[in-house]
């Protein structure tokens, strides 16, 4: 009798269960790729871009910001996209896993096919990383990654 | 003096005129006061009397506003059978404590808007591994926002 009294709702916690490891298995990496040009050539601040300027010049003093490219991606985990950025450069991403409200990615730059950079980032869900510096058209590049899920 | 003469009595004659004898005294006092002229006149003394009176009752019920009364005494019950709400609302509805609640807001309304944002407790992302053909690299937190940007340098 006790046990046929327990029988439901510990089926329901098993279904419980099963349903959000399934359901975290399946989420999806939205991620946000803006590739800027900062330069000391010109005084420009990319009306596009306030928010990620302002960090910038937290740190550094360049008197131009441009953004050049938005690349959005949706990614399950395991999954690799690519995103082309200027200089016959390409950075991929894969999400790894899900560390607490922080995602794993794998980040690999390549130029000219070669492989240059290779990173293990964990980022904060709505958060954002900063790489940059490779020279491009007397200015430096920068690419901000995004991510929410 | 209640007795002017044997068989008259003041009082029983105020009582007669106010219908408080029995039946039996009733009568005897009626057939002793059309042969008394004394009492008589103490009669008519009680019907003038009670003449003054039901005269000034009259004219202040005339003058009385009996329909605000009756409003006055029913909303005192409404009042008293309101439920809590009801009371909180009336509370409320009242000038004095509008004008507290609203001093109230402008006050935390203040406070809320000069109030400095929270400082942010983590970094944006933590770098747990990075390699690759370069000459240098920096990894820096910017202060305050406290996101990371890393800085490297290719191999030419």
């Amino acid at each position: 009798m006790a046990l046929k009294k327990l029988l439901l709702p510990l089926l329901a916690a098993f279904l419980v269960g099963a349903l959000s490891g399934s359901a975290w298995a399946e989420t999806r990496i939205n991620i946000v790729v803006k590739t800027v040009l900062a330069s000391h050539d010109a005084t420009f601040a990319d009306p596009q871009i306030p928010a990620l300027i302002q960090r910038l010049q937290s740190v550094f003093r360049y008197s131009s910001y441009r953004l050049l490219s938005e690349e959005t991606l949706n990614l399950a985990m395991g999954e690799t996209g690519a995103v082309s950025l200027p200089g016959k450069r390409v950075l991929k991403i894969t999400p790894v896993r899900i560390a607490g409200d922080r995602v794993e990615l794998r980040v690999l730059i390549l130029k000219e096919k070669q492989q240059t950079i290779q990173s293990t980032i964990q980022i904060l869900n709505r958060g954002s990383i900063v790489m940059g510096g490779p020279e491009h058209e007397g200015g430096y590049l920068l690419f901000d990654i995004f991510n929410s899920f | 003096m209640t007795k002017s003469h044997t068989g008259c009595d003041r009082s029983r004659i105020d009582r007669f005129f106010d219908k408080e004898l029995g039946h039996d005294e009733y009568a005897q006092v009626r057939d002793h006061i059309r042969q008394c002229p004394a009492c008589q006149e103490a009669l008519r003394e009680n019907q003038a009397l009670s003449t003054l009176f039901r005269s000034g009752l009259d004219k202040a019920v005339s003058q009385a506003n009996l329909a605000g009364l009756e409003e006055a005494v029913l909303n005192q019950i409404r009042k008293k059978r309101a439920p809590w709400w009801r009371k909180g609302i009336d509370l409320f509805a009242s000038r004095k404590l509008l004008v507290a609640a609203s001093a109230m807001a402008a006050i935390i309304l203040f406070f809320s808007i000069t109030r400095q944002p929270a400082p942010v407790s983590a970094p944006s992302a933590i770098v747990k591994s990075f390699s690759g053909d370069i000459s240098s690299v920096m990894i820096i937190e910017t202060p305050k926002s406290r996101n990371v940007i890393i800085w490297y340098n290719e191999s030419s």
